[in-house]
């Protein structure tokens, strides 16, 4: 038997950071969830390296950013084909089986990387998901070799968020659920502020917003039922004693804060995802980590740290395994850096205190987040602020001297996230950003 | 308005008002406003009729209700997945054929082998044997067995049974316990509770187990009558909607007969095509 541990990648789509249960939000059971995060150390700084699935998912798999990996945007912005990706490399650099179950949406096949046993190439989870913990549940039972294994499970719900009934223009809609639903959420404290501005009040959309946000809980208690499952079948087997557990959501939902919903934005509901690490020691159980800021790239690498192979090439990613274990002195980020590449693009920096928002468009938003965590308050406008802008301007010159963003030769009509992404990178670089 | 009455408003009828911009929620927002990605990044207009069908209203015109057999007594029956994807330019659910469930049901015993379809072809068979005991059909022991097409390692059997306060269920390798918060019922054994009508008297409130998955806290309740549009004319239907943990609200359309004609969730609705 090796002396690597199995590893469990469960990944959910579209997760909002604090949809669970753990930590008293009254309006969602997580009960799978939540043994997870009684089991590990939740990193609750944690965050998406561009929120929308495929960029996201491409920085999962190759460690890079997806201005550097080439799968920039959802459509076609294929990865690029000579990066190697963390199925291959386990199973190459580490001799793991490697198996996949589940949403992948990641522009290369499975099988290149990963025994297929339940791919879906559908974002719809109420008919999938079932099935691919099932699939995950059956090759545990089954698994017989002397490998280690590495499991990736990608469900997707609460993903079906993106598919709910049009209760915007819906009387009937409201009034029959609202017959059969005994309490509704209430909406967000910042329901009416979005990039710093005060909304007009819309009795309508808060109605929406409040049908939207139920059977959002409604749709993660679904998965949290598949996950649970997975969870406790491995936890339940002869797995449990040497398999590391990773969880995390490859980006979040605007669940009505600032009266958004879905992704590609860098404000914390879409920006931010959970990430929980579970060791068979049980390091750090149940401990919620809000000092360590850390991007999906860090994930990567950490399975790469458990797999004891070596990190994707160039990555910037940091393993948390030296946090679960306790090491003094870890070398950590200072700041982190986000990306979206839709409209007109944006960035995000983000420090111990700060968040800078700087859009394609030229707006720029600053959030203290130590003491406005609902994203509030605008401070880019004051004296002080300006000066955090311009750091963390400064920080953004700094990420893209430590990458290697990908520029293709000839980029078509229908690949216009390529252009937008280095338009805002050479605004950056040559310091032409107005503050 | 009566719910009741609001249920009537149904299919055809209620898309020619929606056009016309005269829902009420509707005739708020001015003309010419298209409600495609105003909240959502797929909008799912789907107020053109009762949520009960609003997943499958696009499908609803090819569908003829079962006027054979009954679930009031033993009886099998086969159900068509009617998968909602989306809507057509006509703002109804777009619909299509994506797998079959056949049930038998014996008094005691039930049976069910539900198929899935991928467009990948990695078709999922579930294959489920429950046990059930008193008037509520609780769910005893099962067995439950899923495979996947090509795919010969991930093939399991779990065994499962019910104390009366924690379910245990075992595979060839593991083992789980979860503690339940109320008679547990699987799925399928709800349909001869439907058709026996008993539930238009009192609310039903259990702990669903959904191919060994359990959603507790659950409550099934008696909505009122709903007219819907079906192929030829219309027909009406007793509305009945669970709702609780871990699921979209579930409306069973159950027939005079007491024949579960349709069940809707979101993506996954069943449609009935025999039984005997």
């Amino acid at each position: 038997m090796s002396d690597r541990p199995n590893i469990l990648f469960l990944h959910v789509d579209q997760m909002h950071w604090d949809a669970v249960s753990a930590y008293g939000n009254p309006y969602v059971k997580t009960p799978a969830v939540d043994r997870i995060i009684a089991d590990g150390c939740n990193f609750r700084a944690s965050y998406s390296a561009n929120p929308v699935c495929c960029p996201a998912r491409g920085s999962w798999y190759t460690g890079r950013m997806s201005c550097e990996n080439g799968q920039i945007n959802n459509g076609p912005y294929p990865l690029r084909a000579d990066l190697p990706d963390l199925g291959a490399w386990l199973r190459d650099k580490g001799d793991y089986e490697t198996a996949y179950s589940g949403k992948w949406h990641v522009s290369r096949k499975i099988p290149d990387s990963f025994r297929q046993i339940y791919g879906q190439g559908e974002s719809k989870g109420e008919i999938f998901d079932p099935a691919i913990g099932r699939a995950a549940i059956g090759y545990l039972d089954n698994y017989d070799s002397d490998k280690p294994f590495f499991l990736n499970v990608g469900f997707v719900n609460p993903h079906d968020c993106c598919y709910t009934s049009g209760a915007a223009g819906g009387e009937g809609k409201f009034l029959y659920d609202e017959e059969a639903i005994e309490e509704m959420p209430p909406i967000p404290e910042n329901f009416y502020v979005h990039l710093g501005i005060s909304q007009p009040k819309d009795p309508g959309k808060e109605r929406y917003f409040r049908y939207y946000i139920y059977t959002y809980y409604r749709w993660m208690e679904m998965v949290d039922a598949e996950i649970g499952r997975v969870y406790d079948a491995l936890m339940g087997s002869r797995f449990a004693e040497n398999t590391v557990v990773i969880f995390s959501s490859d980006h979040g939902d605007g669940l009505g804060f600032h009266g958004q919903v879905s992704k590609s934005k860098m404000e914390d509901p879409s920006w931010r995802v959970p990430t929980v690490v579970v060791t068979p020691e049980r390091q750090r159980a149940g401990e919620a980590d809000h000092e360590h800021l850390s991007i999906a790239l860090d994930v990567t690498a950490t399975i790469c740290d458990y797999a004891q192979v070596p990190l994707l090439p160039k990555t910037i990613g940091k393993s948390l395994r030296p946090l679960m274990e306790g090491q003094a002195d870890v070398d950590w980020h200072e700041y982190i850096v986000g990306e979206n590449w839709q409209s007109d693009g944006k960035m995000a920096v983000r420090d111990a205190q700060y968040k800078t928002i700087l859009y394609g468009d030229g707006l720029i938003n600053l959030f203290d987040m130590l003491h406005d965590p609902m994203e509030m308050k605008d401070l880019s406008k004051t004296d002080a602020g300006r000066a955090v802008v311009k750091k963390h301007l400064s920080y953004l010159q700094e990420h893209l001297a430590r990458i290697e963003p990908y520029a293709p030769p000839n980029p078509t009509k229908k690949q216009p996230a390529y252009t937008v992404c280095q338009a805002l990178f050479s605004k950056i670089e040559k310091g032409e950003v107005a503050v | 308005m009566i719910r009741r009455d609001f249920l009537k408003v149904a299919g055809v009828s209620a898309m020619a008002i929606a056009a016309q911009g005269s829902l009420p929620l509707l005739a708020r927002k001015p003309r010419g406003v298209s409600y495609s990605g105003l909240y959502t990044e797929a909008f799912d207009s789907r107020f053109v009729s009762p949520n009960a069908i609003a997943p499958v209203n696009g499908y609803l015109p090819k569908f003829t209700p079962v006027s054979g057999g009954s679930m009031q007594r033993a009886f099998r029956a086969n159900y068509t997945l009617v998968r909602q994807y989306g809507q057509t330019k006509e703002l109804v659910s777009n619909n299509f054929d994506s797998g079959s469930l056949t049930l038998s049901f014996d008094g005691k015993q039930s049976r069910s082998e539900e198929v899935r379809h991928k467009r990948d072809e990695m078709d999922n068979t579930v294959k489920t044997v429950v046990d059930t005991r008193g008037p509520l059909h609780t769910a005893a022991s099962w067995t439950m067995e899923s495979s996947v097409v090509g795919v010969p390692e991930v093939h399991y059997t779990e065994q499962g049974r019910w104390d009366g306060q924690r379910m245990l269920v075992k595979g060839r390798s593991f083992s789980l316990e979860r503690e339940t918060s109320g008679p547990l019922i699987d799925r399928w054994s709800l349909l001869p509770l439907l058709a026996s009508g008993k539930i238009k008297q009192q609310d039903l409130k259990f702990d669903l187990l959904d191919e060994s998955t359990l959603r507790p806290n659950q409550t099934l309740r008696y909505m009122g009558e709903v007219t819907i549009p079906v192929a030829g004319g219309e027909t009406n239907l007793d509305c009945y909607v669970q709702s609780g943990w871990g699921i979209v609200p579930t409306h069973y359309l159950v027939d005079p007969q007491g024949r579960v004609q349709l069940i809707t969730m979101a993506t996954v609705n069943w449609a009935l095509m025999d039984l005997s």
